[in-house]
């Protein structure tokens, strides 16, 4: 049968739908794609990637593939393609940039066939394996070497999986360094969250109110100017550190440095994320009826007591609702530590950030992303196997 | 007031936003093994004294004693007072069991004696079978047999039950209020009860305290609240009353002339004590006789039957009397309605003894 209703329901939400698949599941397939599909040294070099592939990688491949590469910078100079290629090959092996920019401007001038003979003759990269191998590898359109990457992992010059170079490993250390960090600033926001929520919910409904709205205004200031405030706050010369000095808790020539750091990062997230705590944990523990804390009184449990056997344990699900909000938003957070992290603070979506803007290498900022994503789902859903989703509240 | 009372207030007074006294000067003794019950329409404080008692909150003025104790500055949850609260507060969290053993666990009682006490008070209220349940799983009937047996569990000297039967269906409280009763004397525990219903009242109690606007108007058992009410309010509270309003013309201690509408009625003085005052008049409707034989009964006067209502077990008469509509008179269904018919011209008449003369209503109630 016709459901009438229900069609109007539909159609009534198919424009958010489809703003949602536009500006959210589009962007995410695309960047998902981005990290393991990589054509461009396929699409600037089809030929030279073909022929290599019938090549076994060891010593230096025939003639025609020689010749096939030549033709293939050339015309590559010519579309001024050669740059992204030199680009790309540099990121897979350092040093190939020059390579290939130079051997591109010789080109026009010298070489001719033989090309065997004539490439090593304008660049010597050329009559080394290494060059050949580069060009192999990089010519896979499904490359998994992003991921490897984002995972301080890489391809050595015969293809097996190795490490990355000591001064190149940084991306493990970082999401190890984001979940800790994370994990802190959950924590602070939980300490301090809990008896400020707990302190609106049993306030008189007047007070209670005014107190929500003090939680609620900072929404109502950009955040560029809440992160801002604490550079004010924070350093050397701060608010903070002059309180320090005028208390005689700090020497004038030893002001604590607490912003551009770690410090800052932890401090200024915590406080940007605090409503996000407090606010899930409040709808909870308004729902707490007071009789029952009375009940537990009567019952013979002195305060502390009736609190943690009776109180805590039902304003749990806020606590769980609380933590995973404020978890997932800090691991993914970009604005704040950009602005106050300096060099230490900065956190895994500040490298991605990099790589999108700064470095275009957006495979690897794909890949960065997708590992994040995919470590945020894995909490996830050990949180919902540990606590359960549905005795989760919001509000 | 004797000394050796169980629970005491005296002149206890409360106020929540230091205006209005929500409580004033409540004084009731509650004797070790009584049960009374605290009975008015909301807003009349009866909660706040209970409140008071078990701790929640604080006297303005006045002194609650507890087994010969000031307990004013005493903790809640050293008073050792079972409470039963109106939506039963049960814990979620936890099981039945769990809810039964909390106030043992609290009182570090060693293990095994908990589950033992447990057992005996999930056989006390017929839940055996509930012992792994969540108080969400039980019906209202049942969660509130769990909230009794946890505030008799751990064996207090004292339960306070604050409406407990208010949210349960007419048929399941009847039952319950028989139950609760049958424990009470079973236990031989002190018991002080709240509710707003009447009738509730006077099942299980064996005295009666009816609160007005944070006052007692009167304390006494169920039968003298009813026979002999002391004030207008109570009067109207406790059953059905019909109340003429008069003055006095002429007063004796033992016996009263009230005008009322030209002509004279004849009272006994209750809350008035001389001449030409106002004066409620009250009678109950099952003591005015229906066309009696001249004579027998000192006030006799013509009334317009309005209407008759057959309510089986007896008819319900509405007359105009003395100018005064909606007189009610209730007479057993022996002999069915006598061939009374509406419009019909009667005579009513009542014994000077059930006819009492009142205060008159100072002020219109709230509700």
């Amino acid at each position: 049968m016709f459901n009438k209703p229900r069609t109007t329901a539909i159609l009534l939400a198919l424009p958010l739908t489809a703003f949602i698949l536009v500006t959210f599941v589009a962007p995410l397939g695309s960047m998902f794609m981005r990290s393991l599909y990589d054509p461009l040294v396929a699409d600037i070099m089809p030929g030279t990637v073909a022929a290599l592939a019938q090549w076994d990688g060891t010593g230096l491949p025939s003639e025609q593939v020689y010749a096939l590469a030549a033709r293939e910078l050339e015309r590559a100079r010519e579309e001024r393609t050669i740059g992204k290629l030199a680009t790309r090959l540099n990121r897979d092996t350092s040093g190939l940039r020059s390579v290939i920019t130079r051997t591109g401007r010789a080109l026009k001038r010298k070489g001719g066939a033989p090309w065997s003979e004539s490439l090593p003759t304008l660049h010597a990269a050329w009559g080394e394996p290494a060059i050949w191998q580069a060009l192999a590898r990089t010519g896979a359109r499904v490359t998994p070497v992003y991921y490897l990457n984002a995972v301080d992992l890489t391809f050595d010059g015969s293809g097996a999986i190795v490490r990355q170079p000591e001064e190149r490993r940084i991306y493990a250390t970082l999401f190890i360094k984001t979940l800790r960090v994370s994990l802190t600033i959950t924590l602070l926001c939980l300490i301090i969250g809990y008896p400020v929520a707990y302190l609106i919910a049993q306030a008189p409904p007047r007070q209670g109110r005014l107190l929500l709205v003090l939680v609620l205004v900072p929404f109502w200031t950009s955040l560029l100017v809440r992160t801002t405030s604490w550079i004010v706050l924070l350093q050397q010369q701060g608010v903070v550190n002059d309180l320090l000095v005028w208390l005689g808790l700090a020497p004038d020539d030893q002001r604590l440095t607490m912003i551009h750091n770690m410090t800052g990062t932890l401090v200024a997230m915590t406080y940007v994320l605090a409503p996000f705590m407090i606010l899930p944990l409040y709808s909870v523990m308004r729902g707490i009826p007071a009789v029952q804390m009375q009940a537990a009184a009567s019952l013979g449990a002195s305060w502390p007591r009736a609190f943690y056997r009776v109180y805590l344990p039902q304003s749990l699900p806020g606590v769980g609702a609380g933590c995973l909000l404020v978890f997932i938003l800090a691991i993914g957070y970009y604005i704040t530590p950009a602005l106050v992290g300096g060099q230490s603070g900065q956190l895994i979506s500040n490298f991605i950030a990099y790589h999108i803007q700064t470095s275009l290498n957006w495979g690897l900022a794909a890949a960065l992303g997708c590992v994040l994503f995919v470590a945020v789902l894995l909490l996830f859903l050990l949180y919902d196997r540990v606590l359960g989703i549905d005795r989760m509240r919001l509000g | 007031m004797n000394d050796d009372a169980f629970v005491k207030f005296s002149e206890v007074s409360k106020s929540y936003d230091g205006r209005t006294l929500s409580v004033q000067d409540f004084s009731l003794s509650v004797a070790r093994g009584e049960f009374v019950t605290l009975l008015g329409p909301s807003g009349s404080g009866k909660t706040t004294c209970l409140k008071m008692l078990a701790g929640f909150e604080e006297p303005n003025s006045g002194e609650i004693w507890l087994n010969g104790r000031p307990v004013n500055q005493l903790k809640p949850w050293k008073r050792n007072i079972g409470v039963v609260f109106q939506h039963y507060a049960l814990f979620p969290h936890m099981t039945i069991a769990e809810n039964l053993a909390f106030p043992l666990r609290a009182r570090r009682i060693a293990a095994k004696e908990i589950a033992r006490s447990v057992l005996r008070a999930l056989d006390m209220v017929q839940l055996q079978n509930f012992a792994a349940r969540r108080p969400a799983q039980l019906s209202g009937g049942q969660q509130q047999r769990v909230a009794i047996a946890r505030a008799l569990v751990f064996e207090p000297d004292l339960v306070l039950m604050d409406e407990p039967l208010g949210a349960l269906d007419r048929r399941l409280r009847e039952e319950m209020q028989y139950e609760i009763r049958a424990l009470q004397q079973r236990l031989g525990v002190t018991m002080i009860y709240v509710t707003h219903d009447q009738n509730e009242a006077m099942v299980l109690s064996d005295r009666v305290a009816v609160m007005e606007q944070g006052r007692i108007s009167q304390v006494a058992s169920p039968e003298a609240l009813y026979e002999e009410p002391q004030r207008l309010f109570v009067a109207n509270f406790i059953g059905e009353n019909n109340q003429l309003e008069g003055r006095i013309v002429a007063y004796r201690p033992d016996e009263c002339q009230v005008e009322v509408g030209g002509e004279i009625v004849r009272a006994f003085p209750v809350a008035v004590t001389a001449n030409d005052v106002q004066t409620s008049v009250t009678i109950r409707p099952e003591r005015v006789a229906l066309n009696p034989a001249p004579g027998l009964y000192p006030n006799c006067f013509k009334a317009q039957v309005e209407d008759i209502i057959f309510m089986g077990d007896y008819l319900r008469i509405h007359a105009t009397l003395l100018g005064q509509t909606q007189f009610i008179v209730k007479i057993p269904n022996i002999i069915g309605h006598g061939g009374i018919l509406p419009g019909d011209t009667v005579t009513l008449g009542w014994l000077v003894t059930d006819c009492r003369a009142l205060d008159v209503r100072v002020e219109e109630e709230t509700e």
